[in-house]
């Protein structure tokens, strides 16, 4: 078959011009953090989550305030039982063992001193990661190296023992080292997420655009490429902040943690651990659940977040 | 050519037949919606078109018209929630391929008709041998056992032009070149005898002399087993070469029907005088690149007339107001433009400027 | 390959290096030691103290007991001849190429200081039992892990995948320690149906590991075998309900990543069965980071077990970390912590071989 060839009448095409009559398309313009609020809200188990968490936050700010007992002031109970007693209209978490406190209000502060610990040292976490991931990935070369070998000299130290030797530094069973000795680590996975967006933001047109019109890299690092990161920094400390509950929980539970003088939901189910064998389940059950509802909250929360600010996510 | 315009009223949507022989492929009035968060893509709406056995068609069209999901609509092959197939039917052989059950269109596909697809790098499983790939579809079709398999396999190779094919068996894909990938597409569409072969974009993704190369493989093959061929392409070049007829698509639909020749050198529905305007030649050298201005509509905001009005030179208001049928202009041949209704032959005076040169 | 397995093995050499000795400084550094297991009792004097002391080295300086902990400083020699050994060798060469005996590299990780038993013969005894709980638990989750994993991904969004996301969320949210305790609580205390805790029936069996008792399962090996079972079953919930999650979410992911892959869209073109096309063409990649991903659990592996063995009293590694901890034990600790960092080596190694042994496209020089 012969080879075909168009009419060439240039009446059904223009020059490409700008300038043109063309038909603008009219689209619904958003900003990224309303695109991502919309995706939030729709994500049913998300909101679930947040309700939770937030839900558990309420209670340990406003909960050790109404409850009828202080923590801080035990009464002396009328019937001595010493494994405590069960549930009841007076105790609906039921008592302890041995000095029969009230195990709502106990649970109720140790929410309180949980979530003050977690959210703590994910917020130091997120900051110093950010930092010295950001720098780390933005100047590359020895920079780089030796931070990142730091960081992976840090993660090979196993937690517990950098807790034990802490405190003995430090002195057991101060809250606010228990707190900061966790900072310490929460730091490490944040810095390794940042410098890997770092690494692949900084061959990215615009951050050359900006060097060029003379932006010191202080502001590059932090004005422009960390709004990048944002993302999956915002998952990780979220997620960071279950993680150092639960971290808490088991070295308290250990006596390694913070001393009884602070509850945290750990340290309660530490001092449950002995009565249980006398019967006393509801000691270690209170404590124990409200951990699986921050941390199911948080996950929950963490899941939406990511599918939320997935920039790869379809509308 | 005789030149029959019906009236709009009267004439019924006429449907597109290629080839000698009986009818194989009878799409009649397609519709594929997608049901996504901000609404229903309508991908295909109203396809209409047929292939004779032995037949060879093109369906042309820019990205997103919809050519794609005609495709894959025939071999059933969307993703049926979010997609719909909200109408029409497709007779394969007389049977209606959308009610099918399942275990007979899983005979169909692969057994008799057969698809090629666009990326041949990752069309392929990339943990399994060449071989194997093809020995499935074998397996599953043929009712031969292994060794069997095996040999038809073999020849199936040979047949694409793959050299040292007991080799090339045992090869992973990775190890392959695009072409010989897509010879491998090939050698796997074949190896089950089927008697439609669709190729999508087959060879969009490949180098320019390999396209040449794959392009005559699949020209001689559909010519020595007498299969019929739905070529899918944006590239009117290689429309030119390969197919007897051609379908133009553009949102959706069907605008322009006819043979290769009839389309190509006098289109009767200004988009696809546009698209062959567009095509860089020799005889424009020096000028700048010219296309069509505007863009392609926003599948959600449709405008109500005429898809391609608003970037049209040659429309008035009854385009704007009324979406043309696909009007009868000769046998086997028609166009979704007003132009050719009966009532505006002024208009086609106008639009039917002489085309600079004949073909040889 | 193997060139690249040795070349890996001996990069690691210089990182366990510096690790141990980064943890031993910490150790030795900070305030207290193995004699504070005496701090509380009165009867022990502060003479005796130092005697201990001094019989365990603790009063030389860190960088020499770090260096006799290694191997390559003799603990007899004195001055420069301290990198001599008794036979006139540079002390770090192997025992019968005229080195040293002590220390890491010749094998010798010394004594605890809580039992006086050679942390070797501590920890060998308790390598069996953490291998079978954590072996048991990560042969179970991961079936069920892919099960799960594929259902919920083939089912997306449907009901089957609620629910499996919801349990492996719920899973997660559970700390270890809790949730064997709340078992424990059920189970044998309102129950009354599984024990406690501990690995063996004390009344009945002779202690694990010893050649009494495989003398006992070879006679009556039914018995031995149910009765491990019986202890098994608590610990190995605990494990397998918590870790279930991680894995399950990945197969998902990986699932439905690979469902979505052009070649599955030609396997559906050339006929082949649906449940062919899940099986043989989506899950067969899927599985490709899932393994590798597995296999970097590992080392997580031993870290839950840590709480899980301290709960069921079960007599593994985990819990010879913890009364380590307890008794400022450091020879054991030492000896435990170099190990986990050598599992941890082991691990990222064997997830390097594994995603090249699964995928052929992948080959190393």
């Amino acid at each position: 078959m012969a080879s075909l060839v168009p009419p060439i009448n240039g009446a059904m095409t223009e020059d490409l011009d700008p300038g043109g009559p063309d038909y603008d398309v009219q689209l619904e313009s958003l900003g990224q953090w309303q695109i991502a609020w919309r995706r939030f809200r729709r994500h049913r188990m998300a909101m679930i989550g947040s309700a939770l968490f937030f839900g558990m936050v309420i209670v340990g700010v406003v909960g050790p305030l109404i409850l009828k007992y202080n923590y801080y002031n035990i009464p002396v109970p009328d019937v001595h039982v010493n494994a405590g007693r069960p549930p009841s209209l007076s105790h609906p978490f039921g008592e302890t063992g041995r000095l029969q406190w009230d195990v709502l209000t106990l649970v109720v502060n140790g929410i309180r001193y949980s979530l003050l610990i977690g959210l703590i040292a994910s917020a130091m976490g997120a900051v110093i990661g950010t930092i010295v991931g950001g720098v780390a990935g933005y100047f590359g070369g020895w920079t780089d190296t030796i931070l990142m070998r730091i960081v992976d000299a840090l993660l090979a130290l196993p937690l517990l023992f950098v807790i034990l030797v802490f405190t003995k530094f430090l002195g057991s069973g101060n809250w606010i080292s228990v707190t900061i000795i966790f900072g310490l680590f929460e730091w490490l996975g944040i810095a390794r997420l940042v410098r890997a967006v770092m690494l692949s933001l900084r061959e990215e047109e615009y951050v050359d655009a900006a060097r060029a019109a003379g932006i010191s890299d202080r502001r590059i690092i932090f004005r422009h490429l960390v709004p990048n990161a944002l993302s999956p920094i915002i998952v990780s400390t979220t997620l960071g902040v279950a993680g150092v509950i639960i971290g808490e929980a088991f070295i308290s539970f250990l006596g390694f943690g913070v001393g009884f003088d602070t509850p945290t939901l750990g340290n309660i189910l530490a001092g449950s651990l002995g009565f249980i064998s006398q019967g006393n389940w509801w000691w270690a059950f209170f404590p124990g659940m409200a951990i699986v509802v921050i941390v199911l909250g948080i996950n929950f929360m963490g899941d939406g977040l990511r599918d939320a600010l997935d920039p790869r996510a379809k509308i | 050519m005789t030149e029959t315009v019906a009236a709009p009223e009267e004439a019924p949507e006429p449907v597109r037949r290629a080839g000698v022989g009986d009818v194989l492929l009878d799409v009649q009035d397609l519709r594929t919606y997608f049901h996504v968060m901000d609404g229903t893509v309508k991908a295909v709406d109203g396809v209409s078109f047929s292939i004779r056995k032995g037949g060879r068609l093109a369906l042309v069209g820019e990205s997103g018209c919809g050519k794609s999901v005609t495709a894959l609509s025939i071999m059933r092959l969307i993703e049926t929630p979010p997609g719909e197939f909200a109408g029409g039917k497709i007779l394969f052989e007389g049977t209606d391929l959308l009610t099918m059950d399942d275990r007979h269109i899983r005979k169909v596909r692969g057994g008799e008709i057969a698809m090629i697809f666009q990326e041949p790098m990752t069309s392929l499983n990339p943990v399994m041998t060449v071989g194997d790939q093809i020995m499935e579809a074998i397996l599953i079709h043929q009712g031969v056992n292994k060794k069997g398999a095996q040999e038809i396999a073999l020849k199936a190779l040979q047949d694409v032009g793959v050299a040292d094919p007991k080799r090339r068996l045992k090869q992973y894909p990775h190890e392959l070149s695009g072409g010989m990938r897509q010879r491998i597409m090939i050698a796997m569409a074949l190896s089950c005898n089927p008697k439609l072969i669709i190729a999508d974009e087959a060879t969009t993704a490949l180098d320019v002399t390999i396209q040449r190369q794959i392009l005559e493989l699949i020209k001689a093959i559909q010519e020595r087993t007498g299969a019929a061929l739905l070529l899918i392409t944006h590239d009117l070049g290689v429309v030119a070469e390969t197919v007897d007829d051609v379908a133009v698509m553009y949102a959706g639909r069907v605008v322009e029907t006819g043979t290769v020749e009839e389309v190509l050198l006098h289109p009767r529905m200004p988009y696809t005088r546009g698209l062959l305007e567009s095509i860089p030649s020799q005889g424009k050298r020096g000028q700048r690149l010219s296309a069509i201005k505007g863009t392609v509509p926003n599948p959600f905001r449709l405008p109500p007339g005429c898809k391609f009005e608003p970037r049209c030179p040659f429309g008035w208001e009854t385009c704007v107001e009324s979406e043309p049928e696909l009007i009868t202009i000769g046998r086997d041949r028609s166009a979704r433009c007003w132009l050719n209704d009966k009532r505006f032959a002024g208009r086609l005076a106008s639009y039917s400027a002489p085309p600079a040169t004949e073909p040889r | 390959m193997t060139r690249y397995i040795i070349r890996r093995l001996i990069g690691t050499i210089p990182t366990l290096f510096v690790v141990s000795l980064l943890i031993y400084s910490i150790l030795l550094i900070a305030p207290g030691g193995p004699e504070d297991r005496f701090a509380q009792n009165p009867k022990v004097t502060a003479a005796a103290i130092d005697a201990f002391r001094k019989r365990w080295g603790l009063d030389q300086p860190i960088p020499v007991q770090y260096c006799r902990w290694v191997g390559i400083c003799n603990p007899d020699g004195q001055g420069l001849g301290v990198f001599i050994s008794d036979q006139g060798l540079p002390n770090f060469l192997p025992g019968f190429l005229g080195g040293g005996d002590n220390g890491v590299l010749h094998g010798d990780f010394g004594y605890s200081s809580s039992s006086g038993a050679t942390v070797i013969s501590l920890i060998g005894a308790r390598v069996l039992p953490t291998a079978i709980l954590a072996g048991v638990s990560l042969i179970i989750w991961i079936l069920l892990a892919i099960g799960t994993g594929v259902l919920a991904a083939i089912r997306r969004y449907g009901k089957a995948d609620t629910a499996i996301t919801i349990f492996n969320y719920v899973g997660f949210s559970f700390p270890t320690f809790w949730l064997g305790l709340m078992l424990i609580i059920v189970f044998s205390e309102v129950f009354k149906l599984l024990p406690a805790g501990g690995m063996w029936d004390t009344r009945t069996v002779p202690i694990f590991g010893t050649d009494d008792y495989w003398a006992f399962v070879g006679k009556q090996p039914l018995t031995a075998f149910l009765d491990l079972g019986r202890h098994l079953i608590l610990p190995v919930i605990t494990l397998v309900f918590v870790n279930i999650a991680g894995d399950s979410r990945f197969v998902r992911a990986a699932m439905i990543d690979s469902l979505s892959q052009d070649y599955v869209r030609t396997a559906r073109a050339k006929g082949v069965s649906e449940r062919n096309v899940i099986y043989r063409h989506a899950l067969r990649n899927a599985l490709l980071p899932v393994v590798t991903n597995i296999a970097l659990e590992l080392p997580f592996l031993f870290a839950g077990a840590i709480a899980t063995e301290t709960i069921f009293s079960w007599p593994g590694m985990g819990l010879a970390y913890i009364q380590a901890v307890n008794n400022f034990d450091y020879p054991v600790l030492m000896g435990i912590l170099v190990i986990t960092a050598v599992v941890v080596v082991l691990a990222n190694l064997l997830a390097d071989i594994l995603y090249a042994v699964v995928d052929p496209r992948i080959s190393y020089g």
